[in-house]
């Protein structure tokens, strides 16, 4: 192999991978909320009215949410902004402690 | 200091420093922005944040539905006692479910940074070789 090539091998192999915290927290955000709203539409449609017991214990955690068309929307905003906090803070935490 | 890894393409526009647990802030490598896709993750790091990020998940919900209080607090969420020896919904009960997810959370993502980085290995060492490949593949034809 050319040693140019194994020159950036061998520095590859020194450094560290960086993630964006905010593209963590987009993606984190997108897919949790798809998730849930996915998720509760399938119930919906499978079980019409008195759908979703469990899921719908969410509201515990997540005020409005209810196991509806409409509740499916507020549950797409609440996980987006719960996957945005998670990937987010996972991001900047691997990014700090890969710093040290 | 300068760097003790020569870089051939050190003149590209603000090369940043990255660094390794095991090196000193100035023995850190300069990496060219366009190379730092290619590095690998550090697996101790991700399997902290990850583990850090779901057992405080884990400790938050449960803390939720304590405060919140009632006859029967938490009955579907105590079902995760299942795996999680000792935990329960309760103040107590949530630091210990905290410590169970953080180790979770800290394998999980140590596991994912080695898987990722050794397919991530495999794959350059393909690329390298199919360029090696098709550099050199003629290299008989040459000789006639």
């Amino acid at each position: 192999m050319q040693p140019a090539i194994r020159n950036e091998e061998e520095l590859l192999e020194k450094a560290v991978v960086r993630l964006n915290a905010r593209l963590m927290g987009i993606i984190f955000g997108l897919i949790l909320g798809a998730g849930l709203f996915l998720a509760t539409n399938f119930l919906v449609i499978k079980d019409g009215s008195n759908a979703g017991p469990h899921l719908g214990l969410l509201s515990h955690y997540f005020p409005g949410y209810s196991v509806t068309f409409a509740g499916s929307l507020i549950g797409f905003v609440y996980a987006f902004g719960v996957g945005f906090a998670i990937g987010a803070i996972l991001g900047a935490l691997y990014n700090r402690l890969a710093e040290v | 200091m300068q760097s003790a890894v020569a870089w051939e393409y050190n003149d590209q526009p603000q090369p940043r420093r990255y660094g390794v647990n095991s090196m000193a802030a100035d023995e850190r490598p300069t990496v060219p922005p366009i190379l730092l896709p290619f590095a690998p993750m550090n697996k101790r790091a991700l399997g902290l944040a990850t583990g850090i990020v779901l057992g405080t998940l884990v400790w938050l919900a449960t803390i939720i539905l304590v405060l919140k209080g009632g006859p029967h607090v938490g009955p579907t969420l105590s079902l995760l006692s299942q795996y999680f020896y000792g935990y329960r919904v309760t103040a107590a009960g949530s630091f210990v479910g905290l410590a169970w997810v953080f180790a979770l959370g800290y394998i999980l993502g140590w596991v994912f940074a080695a898987l990722r980085n050794a397919l991530f290995r495999a794959w350059l060492e393909m690329a390298y070789s199919r360029a090696e490949l098709e550099e050199y593949g003629d290299i008989l034809d040459r000789l006639r």
